[in-house]
């Protein structure tokens, strides 16, 4: 049976970086994958890089202050990860941060946009708001119903496609396994150490031994807590992208909306990804959700995010759309992610919970610091575990 | 070499365009595709990296044949695939271009149906 220091679940994003950031500290870190590296929501998602306080996460404001100003403080972290990513990892991953706009269009949305500002200049985010005007000099492309919107020059894009791939490269270079078609069937803890039970690519039963584990299995992480007789509140969802034919570059900005679902940017390429969290129908399986099938595409969310597009970017009504797919994430009752050692579980860490293309990078290494030395350079606590330990009570 | 069918073929009368600066002829049905293939153009345009591409799928789906177009009288280049679009009199043509770096036509000024 091999051993090591630290095994991680899940071979996307957080799983290949926090297995980068481990193996640089010296750590014997082993990724055990189902499928094939970046195959889930790490490879699947619109690549934005969304350091506001993004749509989804503002509908509950009021009741969630405290812990949305630390969400912040976790956004001034990741820009600076991001700046570095390239160095750092030695390849492009298409990354551009020339900025982005979250768009308002009408009064009650512009006075969200003035809440969201306040928390996020609290915590020393770079946003200016600016007006109609302002906002048209600065992205012509923008339609006139736009009254207002956040600026923020740090946000951008970067291609998933390249991301995962790359963190993955570099851990393996640093001395980190990473075993692919790995299906995880049991997780059991004795004698202080983590023992995993999981099939390889053969159907043969490996069993490795670790003194603490990362469960970084995106909508699967529900199952691997199962397994160590823990719950996690990680409900699976589906989503919809869509890709525009080619056209010349006119979009540097990442764009948002405040009070409608939708995302827009430009790839190098020239193609406009659109997206912006529009469901897409999950497939079930006797009466579970199924998370190994792609869910089905929902045609109102495509013809509703166009048409959203198309009110806000009014270039993209003449644009072909070129294809649309769906991927599956996992989110929290409370839209913040889950970061930290299970309390009833030591040595059991969990780091999932949704926007984890823009702050997989920082989730990884402040996950790495924390596995490592108990500590995290910027405090997770807000978003630990421990929050749903009522789950848990009789659990373990 | 590519080559118009001559046998039991019929055409209109001539038609005649620009293409990258020299006058064309052209028959009217024909494809921006069709005329630019029977010029003996292979580089339609460039990628991002500089490499050479033509026409692939010939049905509008590989978006590979992409030429730069002005209608008669404007100014206005656009994008289009060149395999679904009948050429015109006056059509202005531009090949090898490449598109990422290429200005955005200003739709006001562009006339031309696709």
């Amino acid at each position: 049976m091999a051993d090591y220091d630290i095994a991680v679940i899940g071979g996307g994003l957080i799983g290949c970086a926090s297995a980068y950031y481990l193996a640089k500290s010296g750590v014997r870190v082993v990724v055990l994958e189902r499928g094939q590296i970046n195959q889930g929501a790490s490879g699947q998602n619109a690549g934005s890089l969304h350091f506001q306080l993004e749509h989804r996460l503002i509908q509950n404001l009021e009741v969630q202050v405290r812990e949305l100003e630390y969400y912040v403080g976790l956004a001034r972290m990741s820009i600076a990860l991001w700046q570095g990513i390239e160095a750092e990892l030695g390849c492009s991953t298409e990354l551009s941060m020339r900025g982005g706009l979250m768009v308002a269009e009408t009064p009650a949305e512009i006075a969200l946009l003035e809440r969201k500002l306040q928390i996020e200049q609290s915590q020393g985010l770079g946003v200016e708001l600016l007006d109609g005007e302002a906002v048209r000099k600065l992205a012509p492309y923008l339609s006139n119903r736009v009254q207002a919107a956040l600026y923020c020059a740090s946000e951008g894009h970067s291609n998933p496609r390249l991301l995962t791939p790359a963190y993955a490269r570099k851990a393996v270079d640093l001395g980190a396994s990473l075993i692919i078609d790995a299906t995880v069937s049991e997780v059991r803890r004795a004698a202080g150490r983590w023992h995993i039970t999981f099939g390889d690519s053969a159907g043969k039963r490996q069993q490795i031994s670790c003194g603490a584990l990362l469960n970084a299995a995106g909508a699967w992480a529900v199952d691997i807590a199962a397994m160590a007789r823990l719950h996690l509140p990680l409900f699976p969802v589906g989503l919809t992208m869509n890709a525009t034919e080619k056209t010349e570059p006119q979009i540097p900005h990442l764009i948002q909306h405040v009070g409608r679902k939708l995302s827009l940017k430009q790839t190098e390429d020239g193609n406009l990804l659109i997206g912006g969290g529009w469901r897409a129908h999950l497939r079930q399986r006797e009466g579970r959700w199924s998370r190994a099938e792609s869910p089905d595409m929902a045609l109102d969310s495509v013809i509703g995010n166009l048409r959203t597009a198309a009110e806000i970017v009014p270039m993209v009504s003449s644009l072909r759309l070129l294809r649309t797919w769906t991927g599956t994430t996992a989110i929290t009752p409370d839209q913040l992610p889950v970061l930290g050692e299970v309390p009833q579980a030591p040595g059991f860490f969990v780091a999932a919970g949704g926007s984890g293309f823009t702050y997989g990078p920082a989730y990884a290494f402040l996950m790495s610091e924390l596995m490592l030395t108990g500590t995290s350079s910027y405090p997770l606590a807000p978003f630990s575990p421990a929050r749903f330990n009522g789950l848990n009570a009789f659990m373990g | 070499m590519t080559q118009r069918m001559t046998g039991n073929v019929e055409r209109g009368d001539k038609i005649t365009l620009t293409v990258n600066g020299t006058p064309v002829a052209a028959y009217p049905g024909e494809s921006i595709a069709t005329v630019l293939l029977a010029e003996g153009i292979t580089t339609f345009n460039v990628t991002r990296s500089g490499k050479p591409r033509a026409p692939y799928c010939n049905m509008g789906t590989c978006f590979e044949c992409q030429v730069r177009v002005a209608a008669p009288g404007s100014t206005a280049y656009r994008w289009l695939r060149s395999c679904m679009h009948p050429v015109e009199p006056g059509m202005v043509i531009i090949t090898g271009a490449c598109l990422q770096q290429s200005q955005p036509v200003n739709f006001a000024d562009d006339n031309v149906a696709d």
